[in-house]
């Protein structure tokens, strides 16, 4: 009986499992493997993102740090910042000292066109994909996302020489660090504009250094020089605070015409723009930016492509901010929201 | 028990080796060099590939740009001032190279040396104001810093663009910027020839010696006639150039003239010139100091960019290094005096037997008397400090004097004196050789002669270093007492190695066997230690067999003999133990024994110091020199003893009148002639059953030619 | 708990409290040669205390109390034992502490009558002897319980703290104690209501008003304070027998040497102040004491010193007399005021001085 048992046993345990496998493969051809998401995952997991700012601490920079961040942190892609704090030097060490460690990606801001060119040159040729943000150098490279410093400039003046037309035509300029990008470029485009109106005077051209208090001292010295200045096109609204400060002090908000440009964030433009301390300002949208460099970030770094291989630029379409759409929402982003989603 | 472990611990474990290292001093350069290392091990231990080839390359060719400017800024210190105007002049002359290069189109070879000519007239306008016009360094240099920064600003704001958007691409600009040789980059190796030269100029060039001594002190270098203002001036220039070279460099590497390129550049090179060492107060430096302090502001702040710190808190970090840096370094160079003597002194287990007895009744050799009471005086007030005397076979008697001179009074009554002649030092122990030169041990100088002629020649004042200890011994600090062997070689005991002879009385303090005896020979001129580890040996003796020396240890209280030649070579002997006093000199007696002064005695309380270290270091510390227990010299007596130890008699002054305090004796013609280092007269005691013939030089040489 | 923290730290480095420095002598302790030029008057070598009743000077010497008459002095008594103080009471009689452990009076109204203890204790040095202000009571001060007079050196280097003043009713029977615990009690002179006490190795001169704690009336001396005796006009003389220095304030923080130093050596060998020194090479002897060309400095740190400094009633030191460091008339142990002289005791050199009061004073220009 019990050799009996020992031998039909098998049999019947696989006939009851053909009967079960005849009922499964039913629902097993409901869902199709998607071939590629695998391979993704695992080319981003572990992947280091080296992101050097001119500056951590003001609102550009932590924007784009919590947009990356926030997009690539679930796929396992770290984000690290190396902070040179306003220093062209610390940066140029920052930047040198990461092509011996050799992230996958870095993300560049630069402070001039000059300083980072040959090394992050040296840095595509050793592999690494670097994007520039916004302020770029002399090296194009990999990708490039940021604003089109022409297109601002020439956006600013016209405002300024509209709102000079039948005024004295007097207009100053206050530029941020002479070699930026940000300010040489932004320049051209202010030159270009003025080229077609002759009849515009400057009669102040500095530099500010992207330091507010700069940016003060200047516009103080020329209201007090020229006090029927009709507008001041300045380079950035982070710094251009100061130049409105000193314009409230001389009594004249509304009498000068304050252009700008800036991130779009709402305390410092969409709130100055309502209080009447600037009366345009361009904004190139801080998130839409790090959208821009999240994506692009994930599609090479998922590619496989060889650095410096193909390189392009995503121009960051700009929000003109008036007292018209400053009341709005989605003209400007908030900054702790964005940390708060991340 | 208790004292057997003390006295092994004290044997071999070397306390005094800490002292003799702090005052060395390459410890001031140990301690920055000490940091480097630390922070070197902590930031490689915290970021991985911290030090690998690729990023030390990277480090080193920033270390070495700013490592020129802290050349510059050390030199500017060392000299006495400050430049901090650095910054500034960096961005200029950076600047200066790029416009020439990018604007002018020159070609690299003229540059360069437009560049350093920029950066030297820079320097020349802070030189002219400071050393020519005597105007305060820091205010000036604080103005020029304004000055050519507003400058700096103004020239950029014009041509800033243009130097922006020039890329040049030219091999020689390339290497200096980027390039290596060997795989050490391209800077690294000007650097380090201008640091080798440096060193040279500072340590053994003479326009480094006036640079060092204008820092020291500008008013004593004015009156010994140093070039004040002109030096001054030319090390400015100097800093103008090392920053410009430093400039160079940095322009080839990035190209950039940022608006804040060389803004806090002089806190960093400060930071890093005090950090290395170089004191603030000018004198002081060297380049190795420069170097290190160089090399661990730049570990620091590129460790910590690495380790993604917040970029507030590098600045911070490099300000608080600098506060510590500067608070230690007032308090080192203002204490670095007291702490050493504080930890110098290094007192160790010394026991001996109890002491004799020496009461008037006693019985014992040793027992008071005052036979010296009836001394004749020569040279009463005359003379100061004879600590020997000696005799030559016309009965003239000479002595030393702590002014350096020896002098002769002339027989027969000995009123009548003059300078025979004039060493220096404190001349201690003397002895006429064979040809009737006087060899003369001369405290604080060496082993010197004086000719028959009354010329006075160098034997020798150093011998062969000794690997055992630290402190440089191979010079001769207190050469005590000597004698001639037959062959003319000269052996002489120097009581210390590690005191002046100003402080007898520490090494007394200490009692470590710091003496040794050390060997001359006139025939070949070379000198060499023979025994060491000698606890204050003091005087020299010829023995009876011609081969071997007698020689006392003060702090021992012991006579001990060694043999130089003969079959028992090497060999030392106890002739004489547990002395109750400290011995001094020993000389010949008519009667073919010996005379030996004992310039102190001992006492109990001191005796039990001796064997408590522990109590004589902290009575080192806390007490000054004038409340410490000392052997008693204001008393002595002189001894006769054999060759076989024993003691034949003795000679006081009981009530310590006359001669109190005894270093040497001299038997002659039938008197014993007594000195004292502390007085200020030389006596004469007549001996009544002497050889009234005796002449010590007879006896040795045989008669005179 | 800081303050003990900061103590023990201060006894490992030897700073703060435990540092040895002592106060200068300064002001009106600014040292002269005074005492050592002083005329000479007796040479005893047993001489222990002095006494006046205003019209002779009296001296316990030995077992023998004499009276300085102006040719030779003269013995008066001999009550059996040593002597170790004495004191005149009005109406002629005289106070002698014998052997340190009586306290008997000899003549006058209460001849005969002595005492052996104290509020149960029985005395073991009695060192100093003075009338009350009223005359009906004497004062005493008991210097150590442990050590007899003799061994004064052994109370103070093992830290004795035994000392007391007790007053002793002539009237009747009564005796009791004014002070205790002090650090040797050494010399009791009565001011009024307040009594002055020396306590020798606290450095000071207290003033007792019949409470436990008298209050210090000087502080801080650089001496050991001994007896003290009432000046004409108001104020005492203290006398000092020997100096402060800093080799024995670092020995009496050593316990180490202190033991052994005890154990093994003869107790005139200690380091240890001294009445007299400089007798024997076998003295401990300190750097400042090496003789240069015969000659010792006189700020040299005093192994024995004489000194007798004159307080005025408010406690102020208004001069002082010195025999210094390199001078013979040390351990000053007794002075006495009479008839415009100042007879003082130096017990280091066996010698009894004697000054003008009147010269001294003009000399400090009062």
């Amino acid at each position: 009986m019990n050799g009996l048992m020992r031998k039909t046993m098998p049999v019947l345990a696989g006939l009851g499992m053909l009967g079960l496998m005849a009922t499964t493969p039913a629902r097993a051809q409901q869902g199709l493997e998607e071939p590629f998401q695998a391979q993704f995952n695992q080319a981003l997991q572990g992947k280091v993102v080296a992101y050097v700012p001119v500056a951590m601490n003001f609102d550009l920079t932590e924007g784009w740090y919590a947009g990356v961040k926030r997009e690539l942190a679930p796929y396992g892609v770290k984000v690290e910042v190396r902070d040179p704090n306003w220093s062209t030097n610390a940066g140029a060490q920052a930047v040198t000292t990461l092509l011996s460690e050799k992230p996958a990606v870095m993300i560049i801001h630069n402070p001039d066109v000059q300083t980072y060119a040959k090394l992050l040159q040296r840095a595509e040729k050793e592999g690494i994909y670097v994007i520039q943000i916004n302020m770029g150098s002399a090296y194009r490279s990999t990708a490039f996302v940021g604003a089109n410093w022409m297109e601002i400039g020439e956006r600013d003046t016209t405002a300024v020489v509209d709102a000079c037309k039948g005024k004295s035509n007097k207009i100053a300029i206050i530029q941020g660090a002479l070699s930026a990008a940000a300010s040489a470029y932004t320049l051209k485009g202010v030159e270009n504009v003025l080229a077609k109106h002759p009849e515009i005077q400057v009669v102040s051209s500095q530099a500010a250094d992207w330091d507010a208090a700069k940016a003060k001292a200047i516009a103080q010295t020329v209201l007090k020089q020229h006090p029927d200045i009709c507008g001041i096109v300045g380079f950035w609204d982070g710094m251009d605070i100061g130049t409105a400060a000193a314009v409230k002090e001389a009594g004249m908000t509304g009498k000068v015409f304050v252009a700008t440009s800036g991130g779009g964030e709402t305390r410092g433009a969409c709130d100055q723009v309502k209080s009447g301390a600037f009366d345009l300002d361009v904004s190139y949208d801080v998130p839409t930016q790090a959208a821009d460099m999240a994506a692009m970030i994930k599609w090479l770094l998922a590619s496989g492509m060889k650095a410096g291989e193909t390189k392009s630029s995503i121009y960051t379409t700009l929000i003109p901010i008036t007292k018209a759409n400053a009341d709005a929402p989605g003209t400007c982003w908030s900054l702790g929201a964005m940390q708060n989603k991340s | 028990m208790n004292e057997r472990l003390l006295s092994l611990r004290y044997r071999w474990w070397p306390d005094h080796v800490v002292g003799e290292i702090l005052s060395k001093r390459w410890t001031e350069t140990a301690i920055p060099a000490i940091v480097l290392v630390i922070v070197a091990a902590a930031f490689s231990a915290a970021i991985p590939g911290f030090l690998s080839a690729a990023s030390l390359a990277d480090t080193a060719r920033q270390a070495c740009e700013i490592g020129f400017c802290v050349f510059g800024m050390s030199l500017v210190i060392i000299v006495g001032g400050i430049d901090l105007s650095i910054g500034s002049m960096f961005a200029l002359t950076d600047f200066c190279a790029l416009f020439c290069l990018d604007v002018l189109n020159w070609p690299v070879s003229a540059v360069i040396p437009t560049t350093l000519l920029a950066g030297a007239l820079l320097g020349a306008v802070n030189g002219i104001l400071v050393g020519y016009f005597r105007l305060r360094a820091f205010i000036t240099t604080l103005i020029t810093l304004i000055v050519y920064r507003a400058a700096y600003d103004l020239v950029i704001f014009r041509h800033s663009n243009q130097i922006a958007a020039a890329f040049p691409d030219i091999p020689s600009w390339n290497f200096i910027g980027g390039g290596t040789l060997l795989g050490v980059p391209s800077i690294v190796l000007v650097y380090a020839v201008v640091a080798i030269f440096g060193h040279v100029f500072l340590t053994r060039l003479r326009p480094g010696w006036h640079v060092t001594a204008i820092g020291g002190s500008r008013r004593s270098a004015f009156n010994s006639g140093i070039p004040v203002r002109r030096t001054i001036a030319q090390c400015y220039v100097a800093s103008g150039i090392l920053t410009a070279t430093g400039a160079l460099f940095f322009a080839a590497r990035l190209g950039t003239v940022g608006g804040d390129i060389g803004v806090g550049l002089e806190v960093t090179v400060l930071t890093a010139a005090i950090l290395g060492g170089i004191s603030l107060g000018g004198g002081k430096g060297s380049v190795a100091k420069a170097v290190i302090g160089t090399l661990i502001v730049l570990l620091i702040t590129n460790g910590l960019t690495t380790l993604s710190a917040p970029g507030g808190l590098n600045r911070m970090v490099l300000a608080s290094i600098l506060l510590i840096a500067a608070m230690i370094d007032i308090r080192w160079v203002k204490n670095r005096t007291r702490i050493i003597s504080k930890v110098y002194v290094s007192p160790t287990y010394h026991a001996m037997p109890p002491i004799p007895a020496t009461d008037p009744d006693s019985g014992s050799p040793f027992a008071q008397n005052d036979r010296l009471r009836n001394v004749a005086e020569i040279g009463v007030g005359l003379i100061e400090a004879p600590e020997d005397i000696i005799l030559d076979h016309e009965d003239n008697l000479y002595a030393g004097s702590r002014h350096g001179d020896i002098i002769r009074f002339f027989p027969p009554d000995y009123e009548r004196m003059e300078v025979y002649a004039h060493i220096g030092g404190q001349p201690l122990g003397m002895a006429f050789d064979r040809e009737r030169t006087l060899y003369v041990c001369v405290g604080g100088m060496g082993l010197y002669r004086i000719t028959r002629n009354r010329a006075v020649e160098k034997a020798t004042d150093e011998t062969n270093r000794s690997l055992r200890s630290v402190n440089d011994d191979s010079r001769l600090r207190l050469a005590d007492d000597l004698d001639i062997a037959d062959d003319g070689r000269v052996f002489f005991s120097e009581a210390t190695v590690r005191y002046e002879m100003h402080e007898w009385p520490v090494d007394g303090l200490e009692a470590r066997g710091n003496g040794r005896i050390i060997c001359y020979d006139p025939n070949t001129e070379t000198t060499k230690t023979v025994l060491h580890g000698l606890k204050f040996p003091n005087g020299v003796c010829i023995a009876s067999d011609r081969q071997s020396i007698l020689f006392a240890e003060t702090w021992g209280c012991t006579v001990k003999r060694y043999w130089f030649a003969g079959a028992k070579a090497g060999r030392v002997e106890t002739v004489l133990d547990n002395l109750p006093g400290y011995p001094d000199n020993i000389n010949l007696a008519s009667d073919g024994n010996y005379w030996l002064a004992l310039v102190g005695m001992r006492c109990p309380a001191l005796d039990l110091a001796w064997r408590m270290p522990g109590f004589r270091r902290r009575m080192a510390k806390r007490l000054p020199v004038d409340e410490w227990l000392f052997p008693n010299i204001n008393t002595g007596c002189v001894v006769k003893f054999d060759e076989e130890g024993r003691i034949l008699e003795s000679l006081w002054d009981l009530g310590g009148v006359n001669h109190p305090m005894i270093t040497s004796m001299r038997e002659h013609r039938g008197h014993l002639y007594l000195g004292g280092i502390l007085n200020n007269r030389i006596g004469r005691y007549r001996l009544a059953d002497a050889d009234p013939n005796f002449v010590q030089y007879d006896v040795r040489w045989g008669a005179a030619q | 708990m800081i303050a003990s923290l900061q103590r023990l730290a201060d006894r490992v480095l030897g700073r703060g409290e435990a540092t040895g420095t002592i106060p200068p002598f300064d002001g009106p302790l600014k040292p002269n040669q005074l005492l050592e030029t002083a005329p000479i008057v007796l040479s005893l070598d047993d001489g222990e205390d002095l006494a006046t009743d205003g019209r002779h000077v009296y001296v316990a010497a030995g077992e023998r109390v004499l009276r300085l008459d102006p040719d030779q002095p003269r013995e008066i008594a001999r009550p059996g034992g040593t002597i170790t103080a004495l004191s005149c009471l009005p109406g002629g009689a005289l106070a002698v502490a014998i052997g340190g452990r009586e306290v008997r009076i000899v003549g006058g109204a209460h001849d005969g009558k002595r005492w052996t203890s104290v509020a149960g204790h029985p005395l073991t040095s009695v060192n100093a002897l003075a009338p009350t202000a009223d005359g009906r009571g004497l004062l005493l001060t008991d210097g150590s319980r442990e050590h007899d007079c003799a061994r004064w050196c052994h109370d103070l280097m093992s830290g004795g703290k035994s000392g007391r003043a007790a007053q002793l009713d002539l009237d009747g029977d009564g005796a009791r104690e004014i002070a205790r615990g002090l650090s040797y009690a050494f010399g009791i002179c009565a001011a009024g209501a307040t009594v002055v006490v020396s306590e020798s190795w606290a450095h000071r001169v207290i003033a007792c008003d019949d409470g436990q704690h008298g209050q210090p009336l000087v502080e801080s001396l650089p001496v050991y304070p001994s007896r003290i005796t009432p000046a004409a006009g108001g104020g005492f003389w203290v006398t000092a027998f020997t100096a402060r220095t800093q080799l024995v304030e670092f020995v009496l923080r050593e316990p180490a040497y202190r033991r052994r130093m005890m154990r093994e050596i003869e107790p005139r060998f200690w380091i240890a102040p001294k009445l007299s020194s400089g007798r024997t090479f076998l003295e401990p002897m300190q750097g400042a004491h090496i003789k240069t060309m015969g000659i010792l400095k006189p700020w040299a740190p005093p192994r024995s010193y004489g000194l007798v400094i004159r307080l005025d009633a408010d406690g102020l030191a208004a001069y002082s007399l010195h025999s210094r460091a390199d001078g013979t008339h040390h351990g000053v142990v007794a002075a006495v005021e009479c008839e415009g002289h100042l007879y003082v005791l130096a017990k280091g050199c066996g010698k009894i001085l004697r000054l003008s009061v009147d010269a001294i004073a003009r000399e400090f220009s009062l």
